[in-house]
């Protein structure tokens, strides 16, 4: 895994605020307000409140004075807050935790761009580990219960009460609540997607065998086990595996179990012994809960937990020039290896290993039908990754979903596409995670089926089918956008919006025009995919237009189409810039209607369009079905006039009136004619003369 | 096939443009006892008609053209002496005292000769007015084409022919979903 850790690490990625605005200083130009309630100063930096993933400034309330002080941090731009939270964090203002009291998407004056920006509640104190390889003088049994448990029970209680997994408990992530260091509280958890910056040890092993983007939600039970972790390492004045990689973390705990990796031989007290073990128990359904804590903390006491026995087999499995003792650790080198795995696999040792050594018939049967498949014979080719990724489930069905380089908890797919966004490789892995149905065989492979899966395996459906149409708003976008409600808008054309809700989509846009009008459209794949996935109900005829490469006319309309309906449902009524914008790639739809007269008209209500800043008004006017059916009537009898025009000046200027025949023929007519006329008046005259 | 039965049922007259005896039976059962009736009348007028029997034997077309033209005016010709005829009373002699006239024979076959020249001397006149009548209709048709294609593009002439789209409310409308 720290192979992959170091695949995925966010290093490489831009970062907000902090350390360049702190290169920066004095650029700031003045203070940033937040909601209106709070103001924060880009020219101070408070490095040592800086979370892994956003960086913290001085910020004060405007009108609270003599209040709880704040702090603000700027979160990354290629990341989500838990936006989800922070309607119900502030409520738990009282609580030792760092609560968010405000967040707003606000323009950033050092990165020039807009930022999400929190205000959060500040800890007086300092962290108790400044990082997370950092020493310091180890918490004492009283000092612990005291200054740690007895303080953060409440908070604990109360998240777990409402539902909410903290996921970001951890020794770094504790600040002492006041100067004289007496309690603690809990850092913010609401920075960056839940557990990104959970380090491995911090997470249970089904979990820490996930990439950080894959962990999840998790539940209680997951932060139980952090605070569990953190306790550990509060004992030992330090991280004791800080010096281990992932990998090395995730097998000591699958061999020796997470109590024995933290605390080795060391002795404790009993009583602190007793919770450790029941909180970090690597079994979930024995680990200690809520109750189970509170009891304890209470002075009840309970029966220590025992570690987990996992079945040991009679031989090892040699892999990678390392021994295996049993199926679960096994897995986790087999997902670890990935290409080593393929070539290893090819025979049938793994089939006889766990047949013979461990002794679990079933599941080598289900390994045999895996690995040899209806051929009914074992080849000895490399296994196929989609093969290896199957082997995987069978060996250890709780593991994360492993295909590759992807690694993530089975509700977590989509967060691991979101955070690796920018990696080739992780979107055609994911791709084909889907594609290759992996989640169906990962629910098959689970000894009992859990309500939620059905829901999970309803939306995972749906990205298959979102993937499978390749067209604008569709693909991996969308897939990005509908599994991530609150992921930033990606496409380059926003990338310093940051925009997050449909409602920020058109005003981005619109500011995108104050310095004149860009020569790209406003709508690429992520547009479309976001508008569509955050609106709901985008009529798939717009999609489809927008799909229409082959009719350029068409296409542009879609663009026209899809923004208005974003407009009609979230507004702002009007947008000038946006709608001349738009107006400006409307030359070909204007010149796909035939009449001269009616493409003026339309110039002209295309105009009026632009000058109101009403894009569904635009749209109307450049596809007015009305005129267009009149306009092809039209076009068709002029073009039947033109064609009978040509023929007729065919045949004058092939001679055709002064041909002889025509000439005697009309000749004929007009003597006939005249005789008659002649003889009329002749008839009349002789009547007059006869009778007169 | 209906058209087919119908030309095999018998019909009472002759079809296309045979003689229809019918007709021409009624037409005699009338025409003979007024003949007999009005004979003086009979014999004046076909004879100082003949230049019209004569251009209805020579005009073979389907418009006869030629026969209305001298006709008409043969017969304005004959009204002179028809109605001498029917002052002096209708009998066989005043019959043969007009034909001895030459002013009733003048007034008769001048009047068709009239129709004659005029049928005769029309071509040429005609055909000079054609002429005179094309560069103008050439210039008019032209500016009539220039106009279209004003009003409508140049794809009016034909030349460009990428025009799909017919009878849709709207273009997304066509678009399938």
């Amino acid at each position: 895994m720290s192979d992959l850790a170091e695949d995925v690490s966010f290093a490489d990625l831009p970062r907000s605020g902090g350390r360049r605005q702190r290169g920066s200083q004095g650029q700031g130009g003045g203070t940033v307000r937040v909601e209106g309630r709070f103001e924060v100063e880009p020219g101070f930096p408070l490095p040592a409140l800086d979370q892994p993933h956003a960086h913290a400034f001085a910020a004060a309330a405007r009108d609270q004075a003599g209040g709880r002080p704040v702090y603000a941090l700027v979160c990354d731009p290629l990341l989500a807050p838990r936006r989800s939270l922070m309607s119900q964090l502030p409520t738990m203002g009282r609580l030792p935790l760092a609560v968010p009291l405000a967040y707003e998407t606000v323009f950033w004056p050092p990165d020039n761009a807009r930022r999400g920006v929190l205000i959060l509640t500040k800890p007086e104190g300092d962290r108790v580990q400044a990082n997370p390889q950092a020493s310091f003088a180890p918490f004492d049994e009283d000092a612990l219960i005291r200054k740690v448990v007895q303080p953060l029970m409440p908070a604990l209680i109360e998240l777990g009460a409402r539902g909410i997994s903290h996921r970001a408990i951890r020794a770094d992530n504790l600040f002492f609540r006041d100067g004289a260091r007496n309690e603690c509280m809990l850092g913010e958890c609401v920075s960056a997607p839940a557990a990104l910056d959970q380090p491995s040890v911090y997470e249970p092993i089904e979990s820490a065998l996930a990439l950080p983007a894959g962990r999840g939600l998790g539940s209680t039970s997951d932060d139980l086990y952090a605070f569990g972790v953190t306790l550990a390492i509060l004992l030992r004045g330090g991280n004791p595996v800080a010096d281990m990689t992932d990998e090395q973390i995730v097998h000591a705990k699958l061999n020796r179990g997470t109590y024995a990796t933290l605390i080795g031989k060391q002795r404790l007290p009993l009583a602190i012994t007793e919770a450790l073990r029941g909180l970090l128990c690597d079994e979930p359904i024995e680990r200690w809960g809520l109750n189970d804590l509170e009891m304890w903390a209470n002075g009840r006491h309970l029966s220590p937990k025992q570690p987990m026995a996992l079945t040991r087999a009679s031989r090892p499995f040699e892999f990678n020039e390392k021994d295996y003792w049993n199926c679960r650790s096994l897995s986790a080198a087999f997902g670890y290896h990935w290409d080593e795995a393929c070539r290893t696999l090819a025979g049938e040792e793994l089939i006889t290993w766990v047949h013979r050594s461990v002794g679990d018939e079933k599941r080598a049967e289900r390994l045999a039908l895996l690995m040899r498949g209806s051929q009914g014979g074992t080849s000895s080719e490399p296994r196929s990754d989609r093969q290896l990724a199957r082997v995987l489930m069978a060996l250890d069905a709780r593991a994360p979903l492993r295909f590759r380089q992807l690694s993530a908890r089975i509700d977590s797919l989509g967060d691991v596409l979101a955070v690796h966004y920018a990696d080739q490789s992780i979107r055609q892995i994911f791709a084909e995670t889907i594609g290759n149905r992996l989640v169906n065989f990962w629910f098959e492979a689970q000894p009992g089926m859990r309500p939620e899966y059905a829901v999970l395996k309803k939306g995972y459906e749906q990205l298959g089918f979102f993937l499978m149409r390749q067209r604008i708003g569709y693909g991996l976008e969308r897939c990005l956008y509908e599994e991530n409600e609150f992921w930033p808008c990606l496409s380059p054309l926003l990338s310093d919006a940051y925009v997050t809700r449909i409602e920020e989509l058109l005003p981005a846009l619109e500011r995108l025009t104050a310095n004149g009008l860009p020569e790209r459209e406003p709508v690429d794949r992520h547009v479309a995919a976001f508008a569509v996935a955050r609106m709901r109900g985008t009529p798939e005829r717009i999609l489809t237009a927008l799909g229409r490469d082959d009719d350029e006319v068409v296409r542009r309309l879609g663009v026209v189409y899809l923004l208005a309906e974003v407009q009609r449902l979230v507004g702002p009524a009007r947008l000038p810039g946006l709608a001349a914008w738009l107006g400006q790639s409307m030359a070909p739809v204007i010149e796909s209607y035939n009449s001269r007269e009616i493409r003026q008209t339309l110039a002209l209500e295309l105009q009026a369009a632009v000058d109101g800043g009403d894009l569904y008004h635009l749209a109307l006017a450049m596809d007015d079905g009305k005129l267009r059916q009149d306009d092809e009537r039209g076009f068709a009898a002029a073009q039947a006039e033109y064609t009978a025009i040509g023929r007729e000046l065919a045949w004058i200027e092939q001679g055709g009136l002064t041909r002889p025949q025509f000439v005697f023929a009309k000749s004929q007519q007009i003597a006939a004619v005249a005789a008659g006329c002649l003889a009329s008046i002749t008839l009349l005259v002789m009547t007059m003369f006869y009778f007169g | 096939m209906a058209a087919r039965k119908a030309k095999d049922i018998p019909t009472g007259g002759s079809g296309g443009g045979g003689v229809n005896w019918t007709k021409l039976a009624v037409g005699l059962l009338v025409a003979l006892p007024a003949m007999v009736v009005l004979l003086p009348t009979t014999m004046l007028v076909f004879v100082l008609s003949l230049p019209t029997v004569v251009a209805f034997l020579v005009d073979r077309t389907r418009e006869r053209y030629l026969v209305a033209t001298v006709g008409l005016l043969n017969l304005c010709g004959v009204l002179p002496a028809l109605v001498a005829l029917w002052d002096r009373g209708q009998s066989i002699d005043n019959a043969f005292r007009l034909l001895t006239d030459m002013v009733y024979w003048i007034a008769a076959f001048g009047a068709a000769g009239v129709g004659w020249a005029i049928f005769t001397s029309l071509p040429p006149l005609v055909s000079s007015y054609y002429t005179l009548v094309t560069q103008h209709r050439v210039n008019h048709l032209r500016k009539r084409q220039k106009q279209l294609i004003e009003a409508w593009g140049e794809e009016v002439s034909g030349r460009h022919l990428d025009h799909e789209r017919d009878g849709h409310e709207s273009l997304l409308d066509a678009v399938p979903e």
